[in-house]
């Protein structure tokens, strides 16, 4: 997985590339935790990942809890992985672009 | 070796016994004519004095032996006076062979013995001598006799009294010889003079012969021997000596004889000797220079090619290479990507030697780069052609077949740039058809088309260079696509698995180790029958989830079917790794692929059925709780599961329907 984190004045992007499981996820939470306090809104840019599992689910939904509720975006989710909020819900619950 | 026998010991056994023999016979000779010569003038000698005393006697008559006797004192006299041992007169008797003396003297030499003996009157028999009778028959000279005996040598010659005075008469009678004169002078001291003087000569020329012998051979041997032993002893080992010794000095070329010609010879010989000895020595050193250069590029151009073996849970794959020089012009490839396609490459670049293998060394990694970027194999190779076209100062080319085979579809789809069409051995032996394409490096722009054939589990798909079929025996006979085509037909009956490594020992057996022309590469791939089962044998640790997803990914599935597979296992498998044990052990995970896809667990943890209690999604609190949403997305994907606890082990099964393709 890489990971590629930018500032627009109080507007931050993570651009995420690869495959988001168990053995990557606690990349990407020291990410969103090192971000969060630079940044009123977070925006997670996804159209480089191809896999999701649980444990990358909980990372997200922890983001939109640090960030505050509204504040995160989701962007460029592939078919497979939107699959994956769609089946457990979150899509109801997070800003999905 | 055997001892040398000097050439000049044998000429010695040879000429110092002829030449020693040859004088003993002409000294044999000599010593007969000088005797002759020196006894000669003592012959005559010893008939003078009997025919002088002969006529002394003519004056006595015979009747009166007084007459003879008075002449004693006379004959002594003489005998001192001439030499002689003896003189005397007698009367040989024919009757009884004996003689009388009628008078005697005696000399110097007479013997004492012969003194007391012999007197007038003494008759002695047997003891008439045949020249006495000579004498008295009327043979007035050479009545000449030689006695060797107990008293030493002696010359007797005897004289007839050829008249004599008869008393009754008073006169002297002629004719009717009954006397006879013996001179007796002894030449012993004569003849042992002349022998010993003789054998004196002998002696020093044999000497001197001998020495004349050895002088000449001595000559021989240092002009002859010495030269040939000298010239021998560089002879042998020359080449060997060189090696250790320090070169030795030219052979010195004396005089103007055969040896020195041979010196000259010999000179010139070892000078070219040398100089060839050193050229291939400096030929060697460069060799072995240019042999370990070589070997170090060979290596690095076999370390661009990807390993001879590669297998995985579906495949088999099997190439060979053995370049004809040092460095080859061949080469092979191939890459399985994540998503299971399995790319193949096979190519052949005109030419041998450095520039080819430096070619090939190009291609190579272009083709490897292009395997990850592209997925059509004619794209591929437009692209690989243009590449190569466009830096070819050498002007060399390469062909080139690439195939790519997709495990979902069991679709091989190729594209061909000028190389042999490769084979598939199925139920029966299929050879590749298509556009032949143009060879790759030489024209940029150039465009190839892809053909699509089935590949399907069990068959094998069989890629070789023209260094196979074109590979000659020692009668130069080509190996020949015939027969290539005839073993692999056989192969695709029951061996289909083997076939690179039959054609392998059926290619050695035709060339015998003939010289090989060209580089020989082949490259095999073998689909596995479907339904295996892979079994990972795990530790309860996070970081084992590679060899999972590793195992998932080499499955001949489509790459959505791979995701949700890898899904369901990381989820089952962080939940054994996080619960199941309080510190890490052992996980068994299976995974069988035949119609559908069955993922199984065990673990010997603490008992807990995953399938239970399963949140329900519609009454999660989306907000607040994180907890239990792995295990629901488990349950979600998979089409079947079953949970069962036996023997203290949790066993989970999952099953997954496999798309529709």
């Amino acid at each position: 997985m890489k990971l590629n984190t930018t500032f627009d004045e109080k507007q931050c992007i993570i651009a995420i590339e690869g495959s988001i499981d168990a053995l990557t996820a606690g990349e990407l939470e020291k990410a969103v935790t090192d971000a969060a306090p630079q940044c009123e809104k977070m925006i997670l840019d996804m159209s480089g990942v191809d896999y999701i599992s649980s444990g990358g689910l909980r990372v997200v939904v922890g983001a939109n809890h640090t960030v505050g509720k509204g504040n995160l975006t989701l962007r460029g989710l592939s078919p497979n992985v939107l699959e994956i909020f769609r089946l457990t819900g979150f899509t109801k619950v997070l800003n999905i672009e | 070796m055997k001892k040398t026998k000097p050439i000049f010991i044998k000429l010695l056994l040879i000429i110092l016994p002829l030449t020693l023999a040859a004088e003993i016979i002409a000294l044999l000779v000599i010593y007969a004519l000088t005797y002759e010569s020196t006894i000669d003038q003592y012959k005559k000698k010893v008939q003078l004095v009997s025919t002088e005393i002969a006529s002394v006697f003519e004056g006595c008559d015979p009747s009166n032996p007084e007459d003879y006797s008075s002449f004693n004192w006379y004959l002594n006299s003489v005998c001192s006076m001439t030499d002689m041992a003896y003189i005397y007169c007698i009367v040989p008797n024919k009757e009884d062979n004996s003689i009388k003396y009628m008078s005697i003297g005696f000399g110097e030499d007479a013997t004492t013995e012969a003194r007391v003996t012999h007197y007038p009157g003494l008759v002695i028999k047997n003891a008439a001598h045949p020249e006495e009778f000579d004498a008295i028959n009327g043979k007035l000279t050479d009545n000449i006799r030689e006695e060797h005996n107990k008293y030493g040598d002696t010359l007797i010659s005897y004289s007839p009294v050829t008249q004599h005075y008869d008393a009754a008469t008073d006169s002297i009678v002629k004719g009717d010889i009954t006397m006879v004169v013996g001179a007796e002078m002894s030449i012993t001291e004569i003849v042992r003079t002349f022998r010993r003087t003789f054998i004196m000569i002998m002696v020093y020329l044999s000497l001197v012969s001998t020495l004349i012998v050895l002088g000449i051979l001595a000559v021989v041997y240092k002009k002859v021997s010495l030269p040939a032993r000298e010239i021998s002893r560089r002879m042998s080992g020359y080449v060997t000596n060189r090696e250790t010794e320090k070169r030795e000095e030219k052979l010195s070329v004396k005089g103007n004889d055969e040896f020195a010609l041979m010196a000259v010879s010999f000179n010139t010989m070892t000078e070219e000797i040398d100089r060839y000895i050193d050229h291939i020595d400096t030929l060697t050193r460069d060799k072995h220079t240019q042999e370990a250069e070589l070997n170090i590029a060979r290596r690095i151009q076999m370390g661009l090619l990807q390993p001879e073996r590669k297998s995985d849970a579906r495949l088999d794959l099997h190439a060979y290479i053995l370049p004809a020089k040092d460095v080859g012009g061949d080469l092979y490839d191939y890459q399985i990507l994540e998503d299971g396609r399995v790319f193949l490459a096979i190519a052949d670049v005109s030419g041998k030697g450095i520039s080819a293998a430096l070619f090939m060394s190009r291609a190579v990694t272009l083709l490897h780069q292009f395997m990850l970027t592209e997925t059509s194999p004619a794209k591929i190779l437009a692209e690989y052609n243009d590449t190569l076209a466009s830096q070819n100062p050498s002007g060399l080319f390469i062909t080139t077949f690439l195939a790519v085979w997709d495990p979902v579809t069991e679709k091989l789809t190729y594209s061909n740039a000028g190389h042999n069409f490769p084979y598939i051995l199925s139920d029966s032996l299929i050879r590749l058809q298509g556009a032949h394409g143009v060879a790759a490096g030489l024209f940029e722009g150039e465009e190839y088309e892809n053909e699509t054939v089935r590949l399907k589990a069990g068959d094998t798909f069989f890629l070789y260079t023209d260094g196979v079929n074109e590979a000659k025996n020692t009668e130069g006979k080509f190996y020949s696509t015939e027969r290539l085509e005839e073993k692999l037909a056989a192969c695709s009956k029951n061996a289909k698995a083997d076939a690179l490594q039959i054609i392998l020992d059926d290619l050695n057996s035709f060339t015998q180790g003939a010289d090989q022309n060209d580089d020989i590469t082949m490259l095999s791939l073998n689909i596995l029958p479907k339904s295996d089962r892979i079994t990972l044998s795990l530790r309860s640790e996070l970081s084992e989830l590679t060899k999972i997803k590793e195992a998932i990914l080499g499955l001949a599935i489509g790459g959505d079917m791979k995701k949700t597979l890898y899904l369901a296992a990381e989820e089952i498998f962080v939940n054994i790794c996080s619960y199941a044990y309080d510190t890490p052990d052992e996980v068994e995970v299976g995974i069988d692929l035949t119609d559908r896809v069955e993922l199984c667990f065990i673990d010997g943890g603490k008992p807990f059925d995953p399938t239970a209690d399963v949140l329900n999604i519609d009454e999660y609190d989306h907000d607040h709780r994180i907890g239990g949403l792995g295990r629901f997305l488990v349950f979600s994907v998979a089409d079947e599961y079953s949970y069962e606890y036996t023997d203290h082990k949790n066993i989970l099964r999952l099953y997954f329907q496999q798309e529709e393709n």
